[in-house]
C-alpha cells in the first residue's frame, strides 16, 4: 500500500507591519464662517 | 489666519485626547476609572461595525504625552478578523466601548495617516504596529 503524502501545509501568512504619525489640524475657531455664496465666473459668449 | 495655540494648552489637549480614548472618568485629568481603548482598520466602509477588519487594543493609558505629541505604547498587534482577504482603507482611534474617538484616518503603504507594509488584510493574519518608527498624534 502506497504512503499517503501529507498535504502540503499551507505558508503562514506574512506579518503585515504599521505605523502611524498623525497630525490633529489646530482648529480655527476665530475664522468667521463664510456664508456667501460661491462666486461663479462670468460665461463669456 | 492660523490660530496658534499656547505650548501648555497644546499639552492640556492631548492630554485629553488620551483621556478619552481611555474613556477616563475626568478626562483631562487623568483620574478614575480608565480603559484600553481600541486602534480599528477597516474598509472604506468602516463605520461602527460595518467594515472592521482588525481591531488593536492598545495600553492603558494608551500612551504618554510629551509637549503637542501623544505617542503610543507599543506593540499593538492582533490578527486579522474580515473575511477573507480586503483592502484597508480607512482607520479609527475608539474608546473600549467602540465609541469613535479620531476618525477619518486614511491608511495606505504611503502618504497615509495610517502606514502599513501592506493594505490587503487576510484573516487570520498578524498586524503589528511595533513601535518603530513611533506611533504619534501631534497638535497641529
Amino acid at each position: 500500500m502506497a504512503d499517503k503524502k501529507p498535504p502540503p501545509t499551507p505558508e503562514p501568512l506574512p506579518e503585515i507591519f504599521g505605523s502611524f504619525k498623525i497630525v490633529l489640524p489646530a482648529d480655527d475657531m476665530n475664522k468667521p464662517k463664510d456664508d456667501k455664496p460661491t462666486e461663479q465666473p462670468l460665461r463669456r459668449d | 489666519m492660523a490660530v496658534t495655540y499656547a505650548a501648555a494648552l497644546k499639552t492640556s489637549r492631548m492630554i485629553l485626547v488620551r483621556d478619552h480614548i481611555n474613556n477616563q472618568t475626568t478626562q483631562g485629568a487623568s483620574t478614575g476609572t480608565a480603559s484600553a481603548g481600541k486602534l480599528v482598520i477597516g474598509t472604506s466602509s468602516l463605520s461602527g461595525a460595518t467594515g472592521v477588519l482588525w481591531t488593536g487594543t492598545l495600553s492603558n493609558p494608551c500612551g504618554t504625552v510629551s509637549g503637542s505629541v501623544l505617542t503610543f505604547t507599543a506593540p499593538i498587534s492582533a490578527t486579522v478578523t474580515g473575511a477573507g482577504t480586503q483592502t484597508a482603507a480607512l482607520a479609527a482611534l475608539r474608546t473600549s466601548a467602540d465609541a469613535d474617538i479620531v476618525t477619518g484616518l486614511t491608511v495606505g503603504t504611503s502618504g497615509a495617516d495610517v502606514i502599513l507594509t501592506s493594505t490587503s488584510l487576510t484573516n487570520g493574519q498578524t498586524v503589528t504596529f511595533s513601535g518603530s518608527p513611533a506611533n504619534t498624534i501631534t497638535h497641529g
